[in-house]
């Protein structure tokens, strides 16, 4: 009897996780389509490079702010694609730089494939594996802190170098942040789709915009 | 110039708001057991492998 009980709250909770993963991926899915159109149509606009700020501002007050309090609620999808709509539209200025550049096409679309390929590489990873990322938890956030205080020292001493090695430091931070985001849904940790899906979009996010930089500079020799 | 100044702004209002979630993982996230970390490593190489290869064919 005992043994039934526990094994129908194994078998719910499976069925649980599935559900959160499933919901969890169709809404990024679905978000990340809204933050193309809402890119595109920024470019189309050549919207001015202030746009970045605003827009990221304006998607960082509703992520701190209002997400939390909704997430629970029906309208916390709103505000999930108000947010990556907002993040989409803030790429448009330095879209637009790169594609002005001489095979800048080409590297906006490596940019995009090899975001896609990282993530679902380390998606597929932490997913198959099931193993728990958690232990990167103190470590991942360090690291972020650490590069936030170096990239405001660097917006005023604009050093390239230092420049390129935060980029390349972002791309390995939000690999690892994708392991620990994907690992906290497999293992507990995560129960709502909403905040799980912000999560991922934000990874993708700054991967796509720290590989661009990368990328940029690498052709720009 | 104000442009730079708002970044800075809102970077450092995304450092005082990360802070406290910081210090609670640094405190409360479980230890790695044997075998935890590379099994990061070996993904993590992989990528930055695959972004120097993306870096060289561009």
């Amino acid at each position: 009897m005992q043994n039934n009980a526990v094994a129908n709250r194994s078998a719910e909770s499976i069925l649980y996780t599935n559900k959160l993963i499933r919901n969890t991926y169709i809404l990024l899915s679905m978000t990340l389509l809204f933050s193309a159109v809402t890119a595109a149509i920024s470019v189309v606009l050549r919207m001015p490079p202030s746009t970045y700020l605003f827009s990221i501002g304006g998607a960082f007050v509703l992520m701190w702010f209002v997400l939390p309090r909704k997430a629970n609620s029906s309208s916390g999808i709103g505000i999930v694609f108000l947010i990556t709509g907002l993040l989409g539209f803030s790429l448009g200025p330095m879209l637009n730089m790169y594609l002005s550049l001489p095979n800048g096409p080409q590297i906006v679309a490596t940019a995009l494939g090899g975001t896609g390929v990282i993530f679902m590489g380390l998606s597929g990873y932490a997913l198959t594996t099931k193993r728990d990322f958690s232990f990167l938890g103190g470590f991942l956030f360090v690291g972020i802190l650490v590069v936030l205080g170096a990239a405001i020292l660097n917006i005023f001493m604009a050093i390239p170098a230092l420049s390129l090695a935060l980029s390349a430091a972002i791309v390995m931070l939000m690999s690892g942040f994708i392991l620990f985001d994907t690992s906290k849904m497999v293992n507990g940790g995560i129960d709502n789709y909403v905040i799980a899906t912000v999560q991922l979009y934000l990874n993708i996010f700054n991967l796509f915009v720290s590989l661009l930089h990368l990328l940029g500079f690498a052709r720009d020799e | 110039m104000w442009l730079k100044i708002g970044t800075a702004l809102l970077l450092a209002a995304m450092v005082i708001l990360l802070l406290p979630q910081a210090k609670n993982m640094v405190k409360h996230s479980p230890k790695a057991k044997s075998g935890d970390w590379s099994s990061f490593v070996m993904p993590i190489t992989l990528v930055a492998l695959l972004v120097v290869i993306l870096m060289w064919i561009v």
